[in-house]
């Protein structure tokens, strides 16, 4: 607060009382406004006049044949009654001037204030810059990890790099709230010329409201904080192992810690038996379970744009089709394509040198490539469209593009070498998957394409024969790569929900139920195998099967454990289900894979016989069939 | 069932297996009882060939087809 300055403007007084009259200024130097009116009275012109007065008076007229004296008199050391308004607004004037002094120093004080309000604004920074500090760690502590683990996921490291974003979006957020603090001042400014005391409770307000803004400031930079907590709880998703950021500490060989001197600890893992055998075993848990290679999770929304593309091979010219359908299964050794196109595929499609030509089709990057068997025409009124047929290019082993031969095996040859040798010179490759055995001299005799001897070959112990998608290259497959009472505790290959069924059929195959079968061979280095189920009565004998290649244990062990895993009521299920690339996702399925699918009335698994594609853009399907054991 | 129609087709006929099994009685009018191999039933069949009885023989068709090795026994559990 200002000093008060106390001014004694009367004359001294001796004796008593002494009267103190605060705020009587004596009225020195103000001249109150006056108003003279003057009339006067002049031939042929009226003059009316408002003259104010000031302190002095200047009128000047002009006027013909007028003569005016006025006398104007002021007394000055009158005592007039001094207005208590004026008084009170003079007693009023003083704070007001003291707080207009106060909001000078404010203003003066604006830079500083300015400069104060960016000290405070630096502790803030200082917060975020801790929160740097602490993300900048964090990537460092995700470098040691990267280095040590190696398999992080990239995408999570990116997801991290967004986040550290998105705090320096929020750092000027609080920026951007700083602004219109900093107009408020300037308003405030522009006020303080209007009204002054509404000024200096205006300027309190938006002072209050400032220092709420700055902790509401505050406020979100803590739950970024937790943000970056949550986020890291989203990084313990990697498979445990490859998150650590240490590298893990190297195994123990043995299983137990000799402790020289020390306890040595005894763990009972095993219930009690009646048997008083001691039995000194290793307690460590095996490895994670193996997990499927493909699995489909389980989403609100599945979103997959499909793109089919066709070119011809090897020219890579493009080939217009539509409503293309691929299918595979189990009962046809290769992959089959119809599509249909323009009329121009006619003359596209046609056989060159009298061997059809190779086409590629890409479904979601997914290649197969054909060989273009038929095209076929059909017109009608306004349109013209060619039917293409197709089927994997094994068939060039087959009729009529390739002569019958007699096949005789004149040495001891495993099956394998036997097919091998028919597909010689014929460019494709074999991909013998089922276990070999040993065919004696003679015991191979046949007469046909090499495709029929390949078939001929696995059809001995009927195992299935597939083509290669893309590659010329037949793949010889066991019919039932885990047998239907393994598969409980086998690992599928494909681990789908019951989501992404679109529709499905389940149909009943009631199929007779056997345990046992004599499989017997030729008369060339033939075996008979009695093919039984272990732990059954072995009294439902299957009919006797008789092949001249069962000429192994393991050849009579294929073909009697099939026909065995034939037999009993099975379920058909036919699922169409929507073609899901990317991840995890199986993409389009591959005949013999073992599938399990969480459906809504329990978990079950069963072996996909075959598959079929129909691609009609947009809109992509895979139809799938699937061999299950009923229950 | 296939997914095979022809196959579906075919499973439906009739087929003719090769069958191995024992003589165990010729008859005069030409018939043969065959015992199938493990026991699994006996087959009165044609024997054209005259095949003598305790020989094992192939049938197929309700005819023994001619003579069939004695190929070592394996026993396999799955």
């Amino acid at each position: 607060m200002a000093a008060v300055d106390l001014i004694f403007n009367r004359a001294f007084k001796t004796g008593h009382p002494v009267e103190l009259v605060f705020g009587d200024d004596g009225g020195g130097g103000q001249v109150p406004d006056k108003t003279l009116a003057i009339a006067a009275r002049m031939p042929g012109l009226r003059v009316r006049s408002l003259v104010h007065v000031r302190k002095d008076l200047v009128a000047a007229g002009r006027m013909p044949g007028l003569r005016c004296s006025a006398v104007v008199r002021y007394n000055t050391d009158t005592p007039r009654p001094v207005v208590a308004e004026v008084a009170a607004s003079a007693q009023q004037a003083q704070p007001v001037a003291q707080g207009w002094v106060t909001g000078w120093q404010d203003t003066d004080a604006l830079p500083a204030g300015w400069v104060s309000t960016a000290q405070d604004a630096m502790p803030m920074q200082e917060q975020f810059g801790v929160a740097w500090q602490d993300g900048q760690r964090q990537g460092v502590a995700l470098q040691g990890r990267f280095q040590q683990a190696r398999a992080l996921p990239g995408a999570a490291t990116q997801a991290r790099w967004q986040e550290s974003q998105g705090v320096r979006k929020g750092l000027q957020a609080t920026a951007q709230d700083a602004a219109p603090v900093r107009a408020g001042w300037v308003v405030r400014f522009q006020e303080s010329l209007r009204d002054r005391r509404r000024m200096v409770e205006a300027t309190a307000q938006d002072a209050m409201g400032l220092q709420y803004l700055i902790t509401t400031g505050a406020g979100p930079s803590v739950s970024l904080y937790r943000g970056f907590k949550g986020r890291y709880q989203q990084a313990m998703k990697p498979p445990a192992g490859k998150s650590q950021t240490k590298p893990p500490e190297p195994e123990k060989p043995g299983c137990y810690e000799q402790l020289v001197g020390g306890p040595i600890r005894l763990l009972f893992c095993r219930s009690w038996a009646a048997s008083a055998d001691l039995l000194f075993m290793c307690c460590k848990p095996v490895g994670p379970e193996p997990q499927p290679q493909f699995v489909i999770p389980l989403l609100p929304v599945y979103m997959q744009v499909h793109h089919l593309t066709a070119h011809l091979l090897p020219s890579l010219e493009p080939v217009v089709l539509n409503d293309v359908s691929i299918a595979a299964g189990d009962d046809s050794y290769c992959w089959s394509l119809s599509a249909n196109g323009p009329e121009h595929l006619l003359d596209q499609l046609a056989p060159v040198g009298g061997l059809p030509q190779r086409l590629q089709v890409g479904i979601d990057g997914m290649q197969f490539v054909f060989a273009v068997t038929s095209t076929a025409r059909s017109r009608s009124f306004d349109r013209r469209r060619v039917a293409v047929q197709g089927i994997s290019v094994t068939a060039m082993l087959g009729n009529p593009y390739m002569p019958k031969q007699a096949w005789l095996s004149t040495s001891v040859a495993t099956a394998q070498q036997l097919a091998v040798s028919a597909l010689e010179f014929s460019g494709v490759d074999l991909d013998w998957q089922i276990p070999d055995w040993q065919v004696p001299a003679g015991a191979w005799s046949f007469q046909g394409t090499p495709l029929q001897a390949v078939l001929r070959m696995a059809d001995s112990v009927n195992a299935v024969v597939r083509s290669h998608r893309t590659a010329a290259q037949l793949i010889v497959a066991p019919r039932y790569p885990v047998l239907p009472w393994e598969w409980g505790a086998t690992v599928p290959d494909v681990q789908m929900p019951a989501a992404v069924i679109v529709t499905d059929e389940l149909r009943p195959d009631p199929r007779a139920e056997y345990n046992a079968i004599y499989v017997a061979g030729g008369s060339v280095g033939g075996v008979l195998g009695h093919v039984v189920r272990s732990l059954s009565a072995r009294d439902k004998l299957a009919p006797q099967i008789q092949d001249d290649l069962i000429t192994h244990a393991d050849a009579a062990r294929m073909r009697g454990s099939w026909a065995l895993a034939a037999s009993g009521n099975k379920l058909q299920h036919s699922i169409s289900m929507p073609v899901l690339t990317g991840g995890t996702n199986p993409g389009i399925l591959n005949p013999g894979q073992l599938l399990e699918v969480a459906d809504t009335d329990g978990t079950w698994r069963g072996l996909v016989r075959g598959v079929s594609v129909s691609a009609s853009m947009p809109r992509v399907r895979q139809q799938v069939t699937v061999e299950r054991i009923a229950a | 069932m296939s997914t095979n129609l022809y196959k579906r087709l075919k499973a439906l006929l009739p087929d003719d297996p090769v069958m191995t099994g024992q003589v165990s009685a010729v008859f005069a009018d030409g018939t043969a009882l065959v015992a199938l191999e493990g026991a699994s039933g006996l087959l009165r069949v044609r024997n054209p060939l005259g095949t003598a009885n305790g020989v094992r023989v192939y049938v197929q068709g309700g005819a023994v087809t001619g003579t069939a090795p004695a190929m070592p026994y394996v026993l396999i559990e799955v």
